[in-house]
């Protein structure tokens, strides 16, 4: 298989094309295998026609994936005890994982993506996941990429009637990142959840496309972002709350929450609410862009210094996500790995 | 007169193309409390900020030394660190930072360290002193604080960072009568147990009801044009501002 270029997180419907937020197209290497995981998995082999979910990233990935070859694989749920995986990435790699909560089940996941910083390439990953009747499913991302490694994570998910859905991400500063994440509300009563706590620093990208479809009725949904953008960084978000004819009575909310900690920053958002049932609630704002500088002469007069005080506010829009994580095991490793990392002690 | 502290000569300082302090002198000694009141537009905040450090304040002309030293040559974390200190007008609401944690940075950065159990008493103490729940420690940095409560975190830090020189911004508008008497309270404490010095900028005069002042200087478009003691405090009380802003 030769390099190429693919297009992802397109939105739909796009908007005037002088904006460049329709789509992003990132360059692919050549082949990307199945990566490795610091403990091994009880997986299963999954039938790719059972998961035919739609992904944030969406069909230029799943075109490439199919291309190359990836495999979904099914990882089995040992009770409610928490999925660990931790990844840490060599080279190019690819990995589509599925996790199912059946009717009543919790399933609390938890990923760990990293690299070092001389590791060069590209790592995928994808995450399908069901959730049944009743059934609740946490997953907690942390993704902290070296300085060459582009990171494609993309997230599909299918809730049944009263099943909760909720994803909690942690990016950290590192290399670029290209992010997608879909729920598909099926069930009457279904709920889900995406926070994000991200930091872009030193020229880094985030990419972001996340949709929730509201396709029964009475289903909740909320996304909110939080994060600090330093040094020539660019994050664009797209964010969309799709209500679909026969929703009735659904409630969908995103809201942003982004710190500019100087003006070399580049912070695109695209929060889109589609409707075709009347009877709904969507919402969207809060602080967009909020500028920074009032807060870190605050800081700066106490005598913290500048690079300490933008240390302490990107620290806290991470945990401010990381907080949300239900798992306590899951929640204390996050945390953990924003403490280290952004240690102002 | 005790040594001297901060001096400020001929400073004219402007933000973006309007000249707000056009020829300011003020020396304050070692321990000692002087007030700056003006009416509103004086350029008193201006005085705060610009001691601080803060960007858009541009020194056009004049000189500030604090300790001898050229404080113009140094960054706002800088000018901390050798003493200096602000009460904000208008706390900055800091989300995800809890005001424990942010104290004791502070403290560490100033050079007050303690370890984290001295830390956590003498933050309980101040607390209880100025009459505010120690739950406050554990929350975000005047995240949801009433205007009362921010102010009176203000003076918690004030306590506990012990800065050689203390600027406080109209720490008493907008408060109630108990919590200016509050503050004023932390403020006197200030005094009495670190022994700093103060410039308190105020258009008002409660907070200065308890205090011990040493020199009062009226600011009126951007010039010091009146000083006294403290009885000047009391004919402004009764006279306004009006026959200094004619003169």
């Amino acid at each position: 298989m030769t390099a190429e270029t693919i297009k992802i997180n397109s939105l739909v419907p796009p908007t005037w094309n002088r904006l460049k937020v329709n789509d992003v197209t990132v360059d692919m290497p050549g082949e990307l295998t199945s990566g490795t995981f610091s403990k091994e998995l009880d997986t299963a082999e999954a039938d790719a026609a059972d998961w035919n979910i739609e992904t944030g990233c969406g069909e230029g990935l799943s075109v490439f994936l199919e291309k190359n070859g990836t495999k979904p694989v099914l990882v089995k749920n040992d009770g409610d005890k928490l999925i660990s995986i931790r990844k840490t990435c060599e080279g190019n790699t690819a990995d589509v994982l599925c996790f199912e909560a059946h009717d009543g089940e919790t399933v609390n996941i938890l990923t760990d993506i990293s690299s070092d910083d001389s590791v060069q390439g590209a790592c995928v990953l994808r995450i399908l996941i069901k959730a049944g009747r009743d059934a609740k499913v946490n997953l907690a991302q942390v993704i902290r990429p070296g300085k060459e490694l582009a990171v494609i994570n993309d997230i599909g998910t299918s809730a049944d009637e009263k099943a909760q859905i909720n994803i909690i991400q942690v990016f950290t500063d590192g290399s670029d990142i290209y992010s997608g994440c879909r729920t598909d509300l099926k069930g009457r009563e279904a709920s889900a959840e995406n926070r994000v706590g991200l930091v872009r620093t030193d020229g880094q990208t985030l990419d972001m496309n996340y949709v929730m479809k509201h396709l029964a009725p009475k289903t909740k949904a909320e996304i909110a972002v939080s994060g600090a953008l330093s040094r020539n960084a660019s994050k664009t978000f797209r964010g969309t709350i799709d209500f679909v004819r026969g929703c009735a009575e659904s409630d969908g909310a995103e809201s942003e929450n982004m710190l500019l900690l100087d003006d070399t920053v580049v912070n695109k958002t695209v929060p889109l609410i589609l409707c075709t049932e009347e009877n709904v609630a969507g919402s969207h704002g809060a602080t967009i862009g909020r500028p920074a500088e009032d807060m870190l002469f605050y800081m700066m007069s106490r005598g913290i210094s500048r690079e300490k005080a933008v240390r302490i506010l990107e620290r806290a829009a991470l945990e401010a996500a990381a907080n949300h994580i239900e798992d306590e095991e899951a929640r204390d490793y996050v945390l953990g790995i924003i403490a280290e990392r952004y240690s102002y002690d | 007169m005790s040594k001297e502290l901060l001096n400020i000569k001929d400073l004219c300082v402007r933000i973006e193309e309007k000249e707000i302090l056009k020829g300011l002198d003020l020396s304050i000694g070692e321990g000692e409390t002087h007030v700056i009141m003006g009416p509103n537009g004086a350029g008193k905040s201006t005085l705060g900020n610009t001691l601080m450090g803060k960007e858009e304040y541009q020194v056009t002309s004049g000189e500030i030394t604090f300790m001898g030293e050229n404080l113009l040559d140094l960054a706002t974390d800088e000018r901390a660190k050798k003493g200096l200190f602000m009460t904000f007008q208008n706390p900055i609401e800091v989300p995800g930072v809890r005001l424990s944690e942010f104290t004791r940075s502070a403290c560490e950065a100033v050079g007050n360290k303690m370890s984290l159990w001295n830390f956590k008493k003498a933050a309980q103490e101040q607390m209880k002193f100025l009459g505010m729940d120690p739950s406050y420690l554990d929350r975000e940095l005047n995240l949801g604080f009433s205007g009362g409560e921010k102010k009176k975190a203000e003076i918690f830090q004030l306590l506990m960072l012990k800065p050689r020189l203390a600027i406080l911004d109209e720490t008493d508008s907008g408060l109630d009568v108990d919590a200016v008497r509050i503050v004023s309270e932390g403020v006197r404490a200030y005094q009495e147990q670190v022994g700093g010095s103060l410039l308190i900028i105020t258009h008002s005069t409660k907070i200065l009801e308890s205090l011990k002042v040493d020199r009062v200087h009226v600011l009126v478009d951007g010039k010091v044009v009146a000083e006294g003691d403290e009885s000047l405090v009391a004919e402004i009380n009764e006279n306004g501002f009006e026959k200094y802003m004619k003169a």
